[in-house]
């Protein structure tokens, strides 16, 4: 991987040695790799908890309702590796559907994620293709929250990506495999309030998002349309209803000048040594917007 | 479970989960983006991180088929929602929220 091997060669050594995890809030030194991949996993924490006790309830499910074998069970997380998915096909296995029709609610059901991967894309526009290709295995609800709310403070390295997708990976394997060893042992995942844990770190997502009034009202636009969608088309409808109504809104209002955190961003590319490339992409882009937000006020003058 | 057939579903349903990562992903590259077009896809993330939430607290499904109002969610979401303005921290956020909506149930 070139950008590993470039970051390795940039990092000062005793950087490696130390890796600080410190950088949470501050403008990220994008010095050494570990810290990207250790900061990923970091970022993701609140969000790996949930996904945790998703899965002891998919694990619990696949043995107790379905009688799948261990094997069974962690093949699809594995392999499948998509929450809602995996439940429906439990359920569709349960009821005795046709192969076709699990296939395709499957698909259906992720739908939403075509919607993440065109979002998260540019910004992984420097990875070689067989890189993605990988990493793109890695792509969820989670992992997609925790880099794209990255990309606002750094640049969105190939490890920063491996390790928000780690951070879900891992935590659903593990819970998979303790969910169907402990099957009715735990009993009711309710009873700790852990319902509540993808919910409050989304909503923890969600409001350290909002700075603006308009980022309050898109919120609020896209919290009635996600409902209103929830109610006919499940989850994916209802992610794909607030998305797409939060994008409407957005690309409606007057165009805002480079937002800060890019703005930052694309300062400290041009500073630091590594990063020629993309500290020019940054440049084309910041000219190109320039070029476009002036255009028309030229004409105006004219 | 009938093992061959379980296993080519899994093949099938990962390949089709599959289809909707990557080629949105990679293809996403070649796509111009334009101001407007980058506004537009900054507020995706409000978007979807409130879908995330909003209908799992105002749409909770009790025993019956619809609908109704769970008020250990809405306060657990109250608590959350003052410990998000205070702390900005998505952990402490989640935390806080799971301890009120287990607090609450033990009442």
């Amino acid at each position: 991987m070139r950008t590993e091997e470039a970051m390795v060669d940039n990092g000062k050594p005793e950087d490696i040695l130390s890796p600080s995890v410190s950088t949470v809030s501050s403008v990220p030194e994008r010095g050494t790799v570990r810290n990207d991949y250790l900061q990923a996993i970091v970022d993701g924490f609140p969000l790996a908890v949930s996904v945790f006790a998703y899965g002891l309830a998919y694990g619990a499910l696949a043995h107790t309702t379905n009688h799948l074998s261990l094997v069974q069970t962690l093949a699809m997380s594995i392999f499948v590796f998509a929450g809602a998915s995996q439940f429906t096909v439990l359920a569709l296995l349960h009821q005795g559907a046709a192969f076709g029709t699990i296939v395709s609610s499957a698909l259906l059901l992720n739908a939403r994620q075509i919607l993440y991967g065109l979002n998260l894309g540019p910004y992984l526009r420097r990875l070689r293709p067989r890189v993605l290709a990988g990493l793109a295995h890695g792509l969820t609800d989670e992992s997609y929250s925790v880099s794209i709310v990255a990309t606002q403070k750094r640049e969105l390295s190939a490890l920063y990506f491996a390790g928000a997708g780690s951070a879900v990976f891992f935590p659903w394997l593990v819970s998979s495999a303790a969910g169907f060893l402990l099957g009715g042992l735990i009993g009711d995942p309710q009873k700790f309030g852990l319902d509540y844990a993808y919910i409050g770190a989304f909503l923890g997502l969600l409001m350290a998002q909002l700075k603006t009034r308009r980022q309050v009202l898109g919120a609020l636009l896209a919290a009635t349309a996600a409902t209103l969608a929830a109610h006919w088309y499940g989850t994916s409808g209802a992610v794909l209803a607030g998305a797409l109504i939060s994008f409407a809104y957005g690309w409606m209002q007057r165009v805002e000048g480079v937002e800060q955190g890019q703005e930052q961003n694309e300062g400290k590319g041009q500073g630091s040594g590594h990063g020629d490339e993309e500290s020019l992409i940054a440049k084309e882009w910041r000219n190109e917007e320039k070029s476009l937000i002036e255009k028309p006020l030229n004409e105006v003058q004219r | 479970m009938n093992g061959h057939w379980y296993y080519e579903l899994i093949g099938a349903t990962a390949v089709a989960t599959y289809l909707t990562r990557f080629p949105s992903l990679f293809f996403s590259r070649f796509l111009r983006i334009t101001p407007r077009l980058k506004q537009g896809l900054s507020y995706i993330p409000i978007g979807v991180f409130a879908a995330m939430v909003a209908p799992s607290i105002v749409l909770h499904h009790g025993s019956g088929p619809n609908p109704v109002i769970d008020w250990p969610f809405f306060a657990a979401t109250g608590i959350a929602m003052v410990v998000a303005i205070f702390t900005k921290n998505p952990l402490w956020t989640m935390l806080s929220g799971v301890l009120a909506i287990a607090g609450l149930r033990l009442l």
